[in-house]
């Protein structure tokens, strides 16, 4: 297991940090989903990993009134895979410098 | 909105057969159109069949057939899908499961994309390694697929059939509920 680069502990704390952020704004839009849409959009919400609720989401964002908390979903959204692009780049990068060097 | 009581509006799927749910899909309606939402000029016509069955949240209700019926709806579906396919078959950071990302632990659908993409390659085996639902997610998704291409005629007829299929048996729903199940029991016995 390659070690980790210097800014992989801050980064992974915030990564966590966004993670849970996701994590509970996607629980609220579910809750609405199962409320507002029925049971069996809730579970498609489920099963597709929050895909389906994002998309429902926006669709009903106006008149369920959540267009503020989508927007701020979205956006954390938008930072979780900035940052997972960031982490999987440095640890790509820490793999690389690990390796032997063959003469 | 307001109802002319003066009362928050509810808002109503077609007609009053599912009250208290959201039609699946609206589009972007007009204020007019808007303001008629309580009639049949939901973008989303229901037949009869829909309108007649007692809409309750765990009965037939379809759930494939409004994105067959749309064309716009099965494009954007397609191509989000698509997009989805694309990044993980490139190894590039795609959407990552939220409960995954914070747990460390595979929800129910985790493992789906991947699913799908070894169905496109012929590797039915690995597929039900990854997920064994996927392909009953491949045959709705490609069902959309085609509905997205086909003239909207023909879109409209085959979401009518797919419509009669959901709500008299009730399959998406034995679907969506046993993929459930599985990811409930996958995660208590590290199947």
């Amino acid at each position: 297991m390659p070690a980790m680069p210097a800014t992989g502990g801050p980064l992974m704390i915030l990564s966590s940090v966004v993670a849970l952020a996701g994590f509970i704004l996607w629980i609220i839009v579910l809750v609405k989903q199962f409320q507002e849409g029925g049971a069996l959009h809730g579970v498609l919400g489920i099963i597709t990993c929050g895909i389906w609720t994002l998309i429902w989401g926006w669709i009903h964002a106006s008149e369920l009134g959540i267009t503020n908390l989508m927007l701020i979903w979205t956006a954390v959204i938008v930072c979780q895979l900035v940052l997972n692009g960031v982490l999987y780049s440095s640890m790509m990068q820490a793999m690389m410098q690990q390796m032997p060097v063959t003469p | 909105m307001k109802e002319p009581s003066g009362e928050p509006r509810k808002f109503r799927s077609q007609d009053s057969h599912c009250e208290g749910m959201l039609p699946l899909w609206k589009g972007k309606l007009s204020p007019e159109k808007r303001e008629s939402l309580d009639s049949d000029q939901d973008r989303y016509q229901p037949t009869d069949i829909a309108l007649s069955t007692k809409c309750t949240s765990w009965n037939g209700m379809p759930i494939i057939a409004p994105f067959v019926s749309d064309r716009r709806a099965a494009r954007i579906v397609t191509a989000i899908v698509a997009l989805l396919l694309l990044l993980t078959a490139s190894g590039l950071p795609v959407w990552r499961c939220p409960v995954h990302a914070l747990f460390g632990v595979p929800c129910p659908g985790c493992g789906l994309t991947r699913s799908i993409l070894c169905l496109l390659k012929g590797d039915w085996r690995e597929s039900l390694s990854y997920h064994p639902f996927g392909i009953l997610f491949f045959i709705a998704g490609a069902l959309v697929s085609l509905a997205a291409f086909l003239p909207e005629k023909w879109g409209k007829a085959m979401g009518r059939v797919i419509e009669k299929v959901e709500m008299q048996t009730g399959l998406t729903m034995i679907a969506l509920l046993s993929a459930l199940l599985f990811g409930v029991l996958r995660l208590l016995f590290s199947i």
